[in-house]
């Protein structure tokens, strides 16, 4: 990696990119704050995830298997196989942003989806450490500022069923997996995956059947070992 | 027990994080692993989705939640912002559901009312709070 110095052009294009992928992003926490009181935590709570967890899937995950009355180790369960993906990230990151000690296990805490796309193309350390720096932080002050106000919200308003928002809890992991439906492999693991849910659903205890789910990655990963381009 | 679990997660999620910024690539940096964590999440929400807004305790059901996710493909397909998604959702399925103590919007005559809607609150009529 190089160290080349970035021209003034460049740091203010990364910068004007970097924010504005972390105020869309941030505001994502609205979302979140409001589902998460909907779904029977405490605002202490909600903001506790957003500032400790910090990995949106994984946040909506736990609040959803809480919100359908599985036990919260079983939503524990699931937050961390979301989260696995974040240690993917952090592989390719590491070379690139190449920071140690300290600077590193602050860096962790905002490895996420946002500051991987905005660094992980950049040629040279500085820009990547400018794009990572600048979107992790602006999303991570203005996810926990709206999940603040979206927990505050959603706890001044009453029963959560009256306005629908336990609807808006599927609305919410719709809207996360939509994206990553990019090809045929994909939607059919979607498709299993949701048909092993629903089929465990009525034997197993709540919060059982999202993780047995994962067993269709599982196995869809090994089977499709040599077929890389359907 | 809800705060242990926020413990668990925070910390689970935070060394995960960290793992990949110190673990050498060669540990983890594997076709099969790669496959496996990009099939995770596609995995994980598509149960979650499903448990979510088909199943009430150990029992299937479709109910007013089906329409809010139905009405959430819709915004989806019509590239709404994830906040428009959310929300959009539930506000459908507040005017599906039960109307609240207030005046209804006028709009929720036109709302598109599906015979299977929920079951209690859509006795009242739409017009029975407007006199208020």
């Amino acid at each position: 990696m190089t160290d080349a110095p970035l021209d003034p052009a460049e740091r203010s294009s990364i910068i004007r990119d970097s924010l504005g992928v972390g105020v869309a992003t941030g505001a994502y926490g609205v979302g979140f704050g409001a589902v998460s009181v909907a779904s029977g935590l405490s605002v202490a709570q909600t903001c506790a995830l957003s500032l400790f967890v910090f990995t949106g899937a994984s946040q909506f995950a736990l609040v959803g298997v809480i919100a359908s009355g599985g036990a919260p180790v079983s939503g524990a369960l699931t937050a961390m196989l979301l989260g696995t993906r974040n240690t993917l990230y952090g592989l390719r990151l590491a070379p690139l942003l190449a920071w140690r000690g300290w600077r590193r296990a602050l860096a962790a805490q905002v490895v996420i989806d946002e500051s991987t796309a905005m660094s992980v193309t950049r040629a040279t350390t500085p820009a990547a450490r400018l794009g990572f720096l600048t979107t992790g932080v602006s999303v991570f002050v203005l996810w926990n500022l709206a999940t603040l106000a979206g927990a505050v919200a959603g706890n001044s308003i009453g029963d959560p069923r009256t306005y629908g928002l336990d609807a808006a809890v599927g609305a919410a992991f719709l809207a996360l997996l939509w994206p990553r439906l990019k090809s045929r492999r994909h939607q059919l693991v979607a498709v299993a995956a949701a048909a092993v849910a629903l089929g465990t659903a009525p034997v197993v205890p709540a919060g059982v059947p999202v993780l047995t789910a994962a067993a269709v990655a599982l196995l869809a990963g090994v089977l499709t070992r040599n077929g890389e381009t359907r | 027990m809800i705060w242990l679990a926020v413990g668990i997660t925070g910390v689970a999620c935070y060394l995960l994080k960290l793992a990949g910024l110190s673990v050498p690539p060669r540990v983890l940096e594997r076709p099969l692993v790669e496959r496996i964590a990009d099939f995770i999440p596609v995995a994980l929400l598509a149960a979650l989705i499903a448990v979510q807004v088909f199943s009430r305790g150990h029992s299937l059901a479709i109910d007013a939640r089906a329409v809010g996710l139905g009405v959430a493909v819709v915004l989806l397909v019509l590239r709404a912002p994830f906040l428009v998604v959310v929300f959009g959702a539930a506000t459908v399925v507040v005017r599906q559901a039960a109307p609240p103590p207030g005046p209804p919007s006028p709009r929720a005559a036109s709302s598109p009312s599906r015979g299977a809607g929920p079951g209690p609150g859509r006795g009242r009529s739409p017009r029975s709070g407007r006199a208020a």
